[in-house]
């Protein structure tokens, strides 16, 4: 379960966010006009925004506290994330980027080999960054957000950038990730079709 | 010209190279977190300290060279404890020229550092954040191998230049061979004794030196936007 009670100002914008999260390995979708805070709220949760105010429960587990000035470091939060731009690290091979996140993981739920299989990675491993096309990337961004083995997983967007096919390719591999693997999903996007082919849930924002 | 080199230059050689590696090396060691933290700074506090790292660039040497020389006087705290320590003056010894070398090289070192770490992808250090990483494992793991050629190339930078280095050594160290004595003064030693065939010798190497560094450095530098475009 994820309770959410802050509020944010960016660029002069006061930002709300009063929700409640079922979460239980669902996938919960969330949409809303551009500039209407999407992004970040995702940011909020992961703890990469760390100006909001108010209060952020994981599973009753504190993430923000402001009254007790509590803020749970981004990095201690178990929470994956995986970014519009897919920002993989360039100076590391797709082997690499995977095993930095599998390293890091707290607790490994997914072993590295079930999730090169389910993102079709083998051909990609020893590749850099720089020698994969806009859907390798984003396959590679999501199994490494997957391998850190979160308790909830943020996704930003993840089929933005791409083309038609490369879409439809990697909404394939959505789909199977999410009857594959345990996860809880709070996604991100404002096409329509895409949240109500992944989601159990959707909320809009205003 | 003859290229033979004889028993003063070699050791002039082997002075400049251990004072040149000793400052590099503690350089890059200190320079390295202080850059990290200038480029991430906005307070007016890293502002000033900004500003203070860069006066060597606009001091001139002599200027610098005079406070220290004061500075290492047995009458000071530095002068005095260093004394009480070795039993030596840090004036005119090795250990003065390193610490004049490490002041004097500081904006050398620590700007090029600042302007690599600056231009990193800052998005990228919330990616490995996200990924669990601590502050320090992010540096390591993400930071260093990403800036590695901007982090080459301020070392080369910091080497060549105290290399090159005159004004305070000279006024610091004086001319003491085996001890002071470094291929720069040592050239300026043989300019004022008219040996013009030791002083080609040794400005020769020094201008070959200083222009395989600049390759280096350029080399480095097309690299890393080749890996950045």
């Amino acid at each position: 379960m994820l309770q959410i009670d802050c509020s944010i100002k960016l660029n002069q914008k006061i930002f709300k966010y009063k929700h409640h999260f079922e979460l239980k390995n669902r996938c919960i979708g969330i949409s809303g006009d551009s500039g209407c805070g999407k992004t970040t709220l995702l940011r909020i949760i992961a703890g990469l925004e760390t100006n909001a105010q108010g209060n952020i429960k994981l599973n009753n587990e504190a993430l923000q506290l402001s009254d007790e000035n509590f803020i749970k470091p981004a990095f201690k939060r178990d929470i994956g994330f995986v970014f519009q731009d897919t920002r993989l690290f360039p100076h590391l091979t797709v082997l690499g980027n995977l095993k930095y996140a599998l390293k890091r993981a707290t607790t490994v739920k997914f072993s590295l080999e079930k999730v090169v299989e389910a993102f079709s990675l083998t051909p990609l491993l020893q590749r850099k960054p720089l020698m994969l096309s806009g859907g390798e990337k984003h396959r590679v961004a999501i199994a490494r957000a997957i391998l850190s083995s979160p308790q909830l997983l943020l996704m930003d967007e993840p089929l933005s950038g791409l083309d038609s096919a490369q879409k439809v390719e990697l909404l394939k591999y959505l789909k199977y990730i999410k009857t594959q693997f345990d996860l809880s999903i709070i996604y991100v996007s404002h096409i329509e079709d895409e949240l109500k082919t992944l989601s159990d849930e959707i909320i809009y924002l205003n | 010209m003859n290229f033979a080199f004889g028993s003063t230059e070699i050791t002039a050689f082997w002075l400049t190279l251990k004072l040149a590696l000793s400052t590099t090396l503690i350089l890059m060691l200190f320079c390295i977190p202080l850059a990290w933290w200038l480029a991430k700074s906005k307070s007016w506090f890293a502002m000033l300290v900004e500003s203070i790292v860069a006066l060597p660039i606009v001091l001139p040497p002599t200027v610098l060279g005079f406070y220290l020389l004061i500075a290492f006087s047995p009458q000071t705290l530095l002068g005095e404890h260093y004394q009480a320590l070795t039993g030596q003056q840090l004036a005119f010894s090795f250990y003065g020229i390193l610490f004049a070398s490490l002041i004097y090289s500081l904006p050398f070192a620590i700007q090029p550092l600042q302007a690599t770490f600056s231009q990193l992808d800052k998005r990228l250090i919330e990616t490995a954040q996200s990924l669990g990483a601590r502050p320090l494992d992010c540096f390591i793991s993400v930071v260093l191998p990403i800036c590695k050629n901007g982090i080459i190339s301020a070392a080369l930078l910091c080497f060549a230049h105290t290399v090159g280095e005159f004004g305070v050594i000279l006024m610091i160290g004086g001319n003491i061979p085996g001890e002071t004595q470094v291929l720069s003064i040592a050239l300026f030693d043989a300019v004022e004794s008219l040996q013009y065939e030791k002083a080609h010798n040794m400005a020769a190497g020094l201008l070959i030196f200083s222009m395989v560094i600049l390759i280096i450095m350029n080399m480095l530098k097309r690299g890393q936007q080749r890996a950045t475009d």
